[in-house]
């Protein structure tokens, strides 16, 4: 027990500092109410206990009603973008896993004539040689441009109650080559696949324009093929494929090599220039524009006399998930709940009137219920605004009718305004999604109710003592 | 958490705040004394009440004051998560550092220019026979040696680097933009002709070098990378002299180290290190 009271405080320090002031100052509200009484030992501690009853009371009140918001939370967390590695590896398996296009390798190789020296009995005879053949590598860095041109349109898919980031990329790959010996040699070009990848679409390999198809080999995520090229040839090949994706796409140059003349663009449909993240290992782009229409971003990677073997691609954003709004103003719900009910009771000790427990856990109920409505129809009906303004309507109404009776004209507006404050202002913060906004706004309510309570105690403690200040 | 966990967070808060924590305790010693001497004295309560009255709302003001400080000793360390040193994991400091690390590299590493000159020697070679009782075999063979000579006989070197805006602040890491100039003045001092192989290392922890150019003697030479470097070969004749150019522009972070990684005679050896701070 003492255990999740301290963990509680790690975890929400402010409300619990409330609370437990608040209960503090509800017990000794409680106690001194029947000071009137003291004198013997017994009615005393009768005192006593009342007293930590009524402290107690409110503090299990309000755990009851955040255990009910909480468990609000995790209903429509299980049910609404609940994002697991099991439902991504699936969705993986069958739309397809993260697109990774490694560059296009060529390896020269030419058979030469050598004289073998044939060993000797006597050394100090004339060496006697004969001619063998051998395949000779011919080391030389062949690619001498790149054009890239990747088209990314992004495709959410949905599994499980979640959407995950798919998309579908068109590829278009133009690579200069050339022998740059003085040998004719039999060139190796290898293109890798994208290792594991579910699909790939009208592939087309050119090589100085014509149709290659039939010459190809194809291996595990590896396509190969052989051509003669004369001394310093230079030849045009052209690499072309639909395919899927998801989550990121990068191009990687695998060996360290001398890139010349290198551009990649890739263009993503409907993610802007603000929203541009990248994979880990991941160079920036050297030039970043919106697309046309402003809803996407062209990328470009234009690189010459380079050495790098860092990718270049994106990495896409998690999707906006089914009932993110409203999940995330439902997650802020017990805290505010704690807050409201605090600033409640502690309004109306100050004000020198007694907690009434009846009204307090109505509200509570009235106010989780705000919350659990949303959490009920924004589905179906009206959406998270549309939801957002009935609850909150609902709440203020039967607020409203719950403190009506209050004598005191000023405290019912407080109580009101308190209300009003934490039915409609306090849950757009969850829409807050800056960890940097989200605190600032928290610490300056945070300061906001200091002054609040300082304030009203200095005005509480400046006024007529109201006649009728009894529960 | 039992007493004993309570005890020891007194302690070492206590500790790590003692004038604070005498302060509270003298508070709190004075309270208790100056509350249970009015309630039994002036009020007339009974030792026991007053004695239990009296603790209670010492103890209330303590733990008041307590949580007071909890709350605002985890204001700090929420802020301090957030805009802490980028030392500290998640901070946006921290962020922007791995970020870096992982687009351009970590601390910059230049080693120098190795120079490697090897002449070919013609070697006669037994060949063992397959028969042992056999006589020996021989044959022809050409083998390169290297020659011992310190090839490298003048360096003038120029790197600015220019700090990337909006990382350096205090308390967070230094990014900095790196161009780099070596001149290099080369030597065959053998009276042989020799093949040299010249090995540019690349920093390990780059992720990215660009506009690179590499000229011989004001001519630009073809290159390949092998083993971490860039590598060129030439033909040298005896006493031939060669200067030698390499530029190019690259990322690091914190540091920037030149490095001759073998002893040997440095001679007419001059490195300009430059920072530019526009940026900050």
């Amino acid at each position: 027990m003492l255990d999740r009271i301290i963990n509680w405080f790690s975890v929400e320090p402010a409300v619990s500092v409330l609370m437990i002031a608040t209960a503090i100052v509800l017990f000794g509200s409680a106690f001194r109410a029947y000071q009137e009484t003291a004198g013997d030992f017994w009615p005393w501690l009768r005192r006593v206990i009342e007293a930590t009853i009524s402290a107690a009371l409110f503090i299990g009140l309000l755990w009851a009603f955040r255990a009910i918001l909480n468990d609000n939370v995790n209903t429509f967390y299980s049910t609404h973008g609940s994002v697991s590695d099991i439902s991504r590896t699936s969705a993986w398996s069958i739309w397809g896993r993260p697109h990774t296009q490694v560059e296009l390798t060529v390896s020269h190789s030419h058979e030469v004539e050598v004289k073998e020296e044939i060993p000797r009995e006597d050394p100090t005879q004339p060496p006697l040689y004969r001619t063998v053949t051998q395949q000779q590598e011919v080391p030389q860095n062949s690619i001498v441009g790149f054009a890239g041109n990747v088209n990314m349109r992004l495709s959410e898919r949905t599994k499980g109650y979640a959407l995950y980031s798919g998309y579908i990329l068109d590829v278009a790959l133009n690579y200069d080559i050339v022998n740059d010996s003085p040998f004719k040699t039999d060139a190796m070009l290898t293109f890798p696949l994208s290792a594991g990848q579910t699909l790939f679409e009208n592939f087309v390999v050119e090589m100085d324009d014509h149709d290659i198809s039939s010459d190809l080999r194809f291996a595990t995520d590896k396509v190969s093929w052989m051509v003669k090229m004369k001394p310093h040839q230079q030849s045009k090949v052209v690499i072309t494929y639909s395919s899927r994706g998801m989550d990121y796409f990068y191009y990687q140059i695998p060996v360290q090599r001398e890139i010349k003349n290198f551009v990649l663009t890739l263009n993503i449909d409907r993610l802007p220039v603000s929203m541009l993240n990248y994979p880990d290992g991941v160079i920036t782009p050297t030039q970043i524009q919106p697309s046309e229409d402003g809803r996407g971003s062209i990328l470009t990677w234009k690189l010459d006399r380079a050495i790098t073997v860092a990718g270049m691609g994106v990495a896409l954003p998690q999707p906006q998930q089914p009932g993110a709004q409203v999940l995330r103003v439902l997650v802020i719900s017990p805290y505010a709940l704690s807050l409201l009910a605090a600033m409640l009771a502690l309004t109306m000790l100050i004000w020198g009137m007694q907690v009434r427990f009846m009204d307090l856990a109505l509200l509570s109920a009235v106010y989780s219920m705000q919350f659990l409505l949303m959490a009920g129809i924004s589905d179906y009906f009206f959406g998270f605004w549309g939801a957002l303004i009935l609850g909150a309507a609902l709440t203020l109404f039967l607020s409203f009718l719950l403190f009506r009776k209050l004598p005191s004209k000023p405290l019912r507006t407080i109580i009101y305004i308190l209300v009003a404050f934490f039915t409609v202002i306090y849950p757009l913060s969850g829409l807050l999604t800056e960890l940097t906004q989200q605190n600032a706004f928290n610490m300056l309510m945070q300061v906001g109710l200091i002054l609040y309570i300082t304030g009203l105690s200095l005005y509480a403690s400046g006024r007529k003592p109201e006649t009728n200040n009894a529960a | 958490m039992n007493m004993t966990n309570i005890a020891n967070l007194l302690h070492n808060w206590i500790l790590a705040e003692p004038i604070a924590s005498l302060w509270l305790g003298i508070v709190a010693v004075s309270l208790f004394g100056v509350t249970f001497a009015h309630l039994t004295k002036e009020t007339g309560l009974p030792w026991g009440r007053g004695f239990l009255v009296t603790l209670a709302q010492t103890l209330t003001v303590v733990s008041l004051i307590g949580t007071c400080y909890f709350l605002l000793n985890s204001g700090f360390k929420t802020f301090s998560q957030i805009y802490g040193s980028f030392t500290t994991g998640g901070s946006v400091s921290n962020r922007a550092w791995q970020q870096w690390r992982n687009m351009y590299g970590g601390g910059y590493d230049q080693k120098d220019l190795e120079v490697v000159q090897f002449v070919t020697v013609e070697s006669q070679e037994v060949v063992p026979p397959s028969d042992p009782s056999a006589a020996p075999l021989y044959r022809n063979v050409k083998v390169e040696q290297p020659v011992q000579q310190n090839s490298i006989i003048g360096f003038r070197g120029n790197v600015e680097l220019t700090a990337a805006g909006g990382y350096n602040n205090a308390n967070t890491f230094n990014a900095y933009a790196l161009s780099a100039d070596y001149e290099y003045d080369i030597v065959n001092s053998s009276t042989e002709e020799t093949r040299a192989e010249f090995r540019f290392p690349i920093s390990p922890t780059s992720k990215l070098y660009q506009d690179i150019v590499i000229t011989v003697n004001g001519k630009q030479v073809p290159w390949l990378i092998a083993g971490q470097a860039i590598l060129w070969e030439d033909r040298l004749t005896p006493g031939e002299k060669q200067t030698i150019n390499i530029r190019f522009h690259t990322w690091g972070e914190n540091d920037f180290l030149f490095e001759i990684p073998e002893q040997r005679e440095i001679t007419n050896f001059s490195l300009k290190l430059a920072m530019n701070t526009d940026n900050c």
